[in-house]
């Protein structure tokens, strides 16, 4: 204390400077707007960076949560979607309005992947939802790009989902805006790339052209992407086969939409009546 | 009794400077009297009460140019420097008291210690007045123009009071 007080007087007039200094600018940047906005736009200059740099470390930290939120709303944008689709259909159909038109059909469970694969013969990915969650057997799993498989097994806490790249597979899906369909297989090689097969022949397409699923089988409504067409093979005979890069990126999944709508177990068990369940 | 009449120098610089100097302007710069009185300080009176000296003097000389800050920044600045300029130029242990002007330190001495103090002033006075270099040229020329003005006023009023 000694020292600091004897440090103090030594070089007082330095801190005299110094304090007399800082009042001055003190007074200078309060009271002129001149030196204030310069004051401050430096000094945010340097804040601004400062506070970038650390958002950017930070700003990693929430991710999860984010893109839990944003699925979320996906998903809400989706059921409002059909739902309005729905009211258009009716409207345009019958000419009226119809009371019982805006229900939403499309419900959603966010699940996260815990489990995947794109490199076997036979692709899985495993979901961190079960049954006690509501999932059960057969029901569709997107994600905010587009399709990711069907359901295949469920325990309590977790499901077994069959990839799109399984071969096992066969997605009902068509071109968009059109009525033409066929079916979406993968042919094993390459895990960006898919098939759609049993296209007609005269079917007018272009490469670019997105593909959805057609609603057909009850996994998936209507008109959830799936990818788009970059390329034909023709190998004669009255179906074409074209190369399909699917929306999803099977080598990052991360969260993803378990779908269910009404009337699904409904239509499952009509169609078992005259079929067997082939997807 | 040398102090007192040192204050009223002082005073009257004040005085002048808000009064006749600021108002003669030659291409933005302006002849500083204050500054010239300021460096004239007795050296027997401590370096600290210098420095509250300095502010005081800035201070009202920033209330009379709605400044506030800019002059009392300078100033105190010029009086902590002062002593240390004064001390480089002038090597003489028999200088312990009395104003400083150029019959005690010799002219040459008084010459380069008084341009030193007042090119100081006067860069730091305009650098804080734009608070950025952004137009140099016109901060080149103000800074010029005011220690020619400032230096030429002190070389002036030394020879005016000279006792020889």
């Amino acid at each position: 204390m000694e020292n600091l007080i004897r440090f103090i007087t030594k070089n007082s007039p330095w801190f005299t400077w110094l304090f007399l200094a800082i009042v001055s600018i003190v007074l200078l940047c309060q009271t002129n707007p001149y030196h204030r906005s310069i004051w401050f736009s430096s000094a945010n200059f340097i804040t601004a960076n400062v506070y970038d740099f650390q958002n950017n470390v930070t700003g990693y930290f929430g991710l999860r949560q984010t893109n839990d939120e944003i699925l979320e709303r996906t998903g809400q944008l989706i059921a409002e979607n059909q739902a309005l689709r729905k009211q258009l259909q009716q409207y345009q159909d019958l000419g009226h309005y119809s009371q019982d038109s805006a229900e939403y059909q499309y419900h959603y469970v966010i699940a996260h992947v815990v489990g995947n694969t794109i490199n076997q013969a036979e692709n899985y990915i495993t979901l961190d939802k079960g049954s006690v969650d509501g999932i059960h057997q057969d029901l569709g799993v997107a994600d905010q790009n587009g399709v990711i498989g069907i359901v295949a097994n469920v325990s309590e806490h977790y499901s077994l989902v069959l990839s799109v790249l399984n071969p096992k597979l066969r997605l009902s899906v068509m071109l968009k805006g059109t009525e033409s369909f066929g079916s979406l297989v993968w042919d094993g090689k390459d895990s960006r790339y898919a098939n759609l097969e049993d296209l007609p022949r005269n079917v007018d397409y272009n490469n670019g052209d997105t593909i959805v699923t057609t609603g057909y089988t009850s996994s998936f409504p209507k008109d959830i992407p799936v990818g788009r067409v970059v390329d034909t093979f023709d190998e004669g005979g009255s179906f074409l086969t074209l190369q399909i890069e699917l929306f999803p990126n099977f080598n990052r999944l991360n969260s993803v939409h378990v779908i269910y709508f009404d009337g699904q177990a409904e239509r499952d068990e009509l169609q078992q009546t005259v079929e067997p369940n082939d997807n | 009794m040398g102090i007192l009449v040192y204050i009223l120098g002082l005073l009257l610089s004040v005085v002048l400077q808000v009064l006749l100097f600021n108002h003669l302007s030659l291409f933005g710069g302006v002849a500083f009297i204050y500054v010239v009185a300021l460096l004239k300080c007795p050296v027997e009176i401590r370096h600290v009460v210098q420095i509250i000296m300095g502010f005081l003097v800035g201070f009202v000389i920033d209330i009379f140019c709605n400044t506030p800050g800019m002059h009392s920044l300078t100033a105190v600045s010029v009086m902590a420097l002062r002593d240390i300029i004064l001390h480089l130029y002038n090597n003489d242990p028999e200088f312990k008291s009395g104003t400083v002007n150029k019959d005690q330190i010799g002219t040459s001495t008084y010459a380069r210690f008084s341009l030193s103090i007042i090119t100081l002033h006067s860069i730091l006075l305009y650098i804080i007045e734009s608070f950025t270099l952004f137009n140099f040229p016109v901060l080149l020329t103000k800074i010029f123009i005011s220690v020619a003005l400032t230096f030429g006023l002190c070389m002036a009023f030394e020879y005016a009071t000279s006792k020889k």
